[in-house]
């Protein structure tokens, strides 16, 4: 027979599960509510099956040629350009994003010439999966960002010619 | 009860049983309830068919159902199973806890996946699983049954296995991925043995221990065959030492042969032999240093592992691995035997003389393998 947990610690085993799943929900939802609102350009498609339906991979376009051959963190520096679209600069490793003009900053992974944040994915119902497949292989998506001061990002939409992509395909 | 039937039936007709007996024991099986398995194998397709039509129904309208909504559920259903799990834990069946506790597992790692997928995110799936192992690490303590703690520990270096061996695994690019790879597997194989024997001795994660203790000759195993036939270079392996993975796999080693040393529960032999066995493992890297032939080398290796593995489960009653690893060790000698003739055995004679090995060495173990454990079993206790 195997010694029985007190009554406290049985709960208090099974609420930290579930309070961390919280603050993870409040900490992804917080970012949602908060933070600067980034749009940026998306190329490529890669419809994968779930559960739920599709998810798209897609690549961000920072409008600049990424450089870097091994596996580094690096930073993202995000500014507006003449145009008023947002421009992105990878900073060298060590640099302080925050010591430097930066609109905006993400941080992630440079590797094999690709800047990577965790935001390349984006979930879609697969109905619309081959619909959505046509806008975004034409050039035509975007990705609507929120940026946390501390540089981490999240995808809030996805956009097919400028409109939300539920808009696009109700359309 | 039809099954038994006939073997009562042989022994009453053998005279080992007096038709007395034969019909106490008819009358006390027909006395006994029907089994409920058929009725909970019912309950369980039941509940499996209910399911899978909840999720047809989420899945359908995953687009109408709005975030709030779909998480609100989520967090409904994990805390209602962690409700009815604190219920059961003092039942006299555990088996109801484990089952909720094992529902509550997977749930959490749902969860986290449902989450991702609400707001867009993702990362390293080993990532997700050392996040749900965390979270999960006060509660599987709690376990009563070895599946939920095999899953976690599973799970857990798993993940954790992922996360060095993964190419961009940072402060380590440098080192050969050969070497990476055996390093982590030994230091699994290692950790599961030192943590098997140091979490056994409370009696709280007695069964979260068997979780490590049940992975370890697996680990173990992995590592014995790739040393054996895996890797092409061997040796590159003889670097093992030189990289973090030596210095790491050397103190966790000491550690376990501390443990061992001071573990109550084992005999002297068991001690000294899983002792032996220890030592030997960590000689692999080196084995492209013997300066005897390398196959033989790795042979000797493979079988002088193989057999510890056998004694040390023989001594401790443990059948089925003791059998596995001394079909092992047969399987490896014949292997010697087929590259020491090398093309003879693909002529006609060859073939009849290796089949009549194998055939001598099988009827050898079938005769044999009772008083062989019996002769282990006495030898180390």
């Amino acid at each position: 027979m195997t010694t029985q947990f007190s009554r406290p610690w049985l709960i208090l085993g099974f609420i930290i599960p579930i309070l961390c799943l919280t603050l993870l929900t409040l900490n992804h939802h917080w970012q949602r509510m908060h933070g600067t609102t980034v749009t940026l350009p998306v190329k490529g498609y890669d419809p994968r099956n779930l559960l739920a339906g599709h998810y798209v991979i897609y690549r961000v376009d920072y409008g600049m040629v990424v450089s870097c051959i091994t596996p580094q963190r690096a930073v993202m520096c995000l500014n507006h350009n003449k145009d008023n679209k947002w421009q992105g600069a990878l900073l060298k490793e060590g640099v302080d994003p925050t010591l430097t003009r930066c609109a905006a900053f993400i941080k992630g992974t440079c590797n094999a010439n690709l800047f990577t944040a965790d935001i390349e994915r984006f979930y879609i119902p697969e109905r619309f999966a081959a619909q959505l497949d046509k806008a975004v292989r034409g050039d035509q998506g975007q990705v609507v960002l929120k940026v946390s001061p501390s540089g981490k990002a999240v995808v809030t939409d996805l956009l097919i010619e400028g409109r939300s992509w539920r808009d696009y395909v109700s359309s | 009860m039809n099954k038994y039937l006939a073997k009562l039936t042989e022994w009453h007709k053998q005279g080992f049983i007096t038709p007395q007996q034969l019909q106490q024991i008819l009358d006390y099986e027909s006395a006994q309830p029907s089994s409920p398995s058929i009725i909970r194998g019912f309950i369980f397709l039941g509940v499996c068919v209910t399911a899978m039509g909840m999720i047809s129904l989420i899945a359908a309208n995953w687009m109408e159902i709005p975030d709030i909504l779909k998480l609100l559920c989520d967090f409904l259903v994990l805390s209602f199973i962690a409700v009815e799990a604190m219920r059961y834990y003092s039942h006299p069946q555990p088996l109801r806890y484990d089952a909720l506790l094992l529902g509550f597992l997977l749930l959490v790692m749902a969860s986290i996946g449902l989450i991702a997928q609400i707001y867009h995110t993702y990362g390293k799936f080993y990532f997700a699983i050392l996040f749900w192992s965390a979270m999960t690490l006060p509660i599987i303590f709690s376990a009563r049954h070895r599946l939920n703690t095999f899953i976690w520990v599973g799970l857990t270096l798993g993940a954790l296995m992922c996360w060095v061996v993964t190419p961009d695994r940072g402060f380590l690019t440098r080192v050969p991925q050969d070497i990476v790879l055996l390093g982590s597997l030994m230091i699994t194989t290692l950790g599961c043995v030192g943590l098997g024997q140091f979490l056994a001795r409370w009696e709280c994660s007695r069964i979260f221990a068997e979780g490590f203790k049940i992975w370890a000759p697996y680990y173990g195993l992995l590592v014995v065959l790739l040393v054996d036939n895996g890797f092409q270079a061997k040796s590159i392996l003889s670097d093992f030492y030189n990289s973090p993975f030596g210095s790491i796999y050397l103190i966790i080693a000491g550690l376990t042969l501390f443990g061992i040393y001071t573990q109550e529960k084992f005999s002297d032999g068991q001690k000294y032999l899983l002792m032996l066995m220890i030592v030997v493992f960590s000689l692999l890297p080196l084995i492209s240093l013997s300066p005897i032939n390398l196959r033989f080398t790795s042979a000797l290796c493979t079988i002088v592992l193989f057999m510890f593995a056998a004694l040390y489960y023989g001594s401790r009653d443990r059948i089925d691995w003791f059998n596995f690893f001394i079909v092992l060790i047969g399987l490896r000698f014949f292997m010697v035997y087929l590259q020491v003739i090398g093309s003879l055995a693909t002529t006609g004679v060859g073939l009849v003389i290796s089949g009549l090995v194998l055939i001598a060495l099988t009827s050898f173990w079938a005769k044999n393998r009772n008083q062989l454990q019996l002769w282990v079993k006495r030898r180390l206790q």
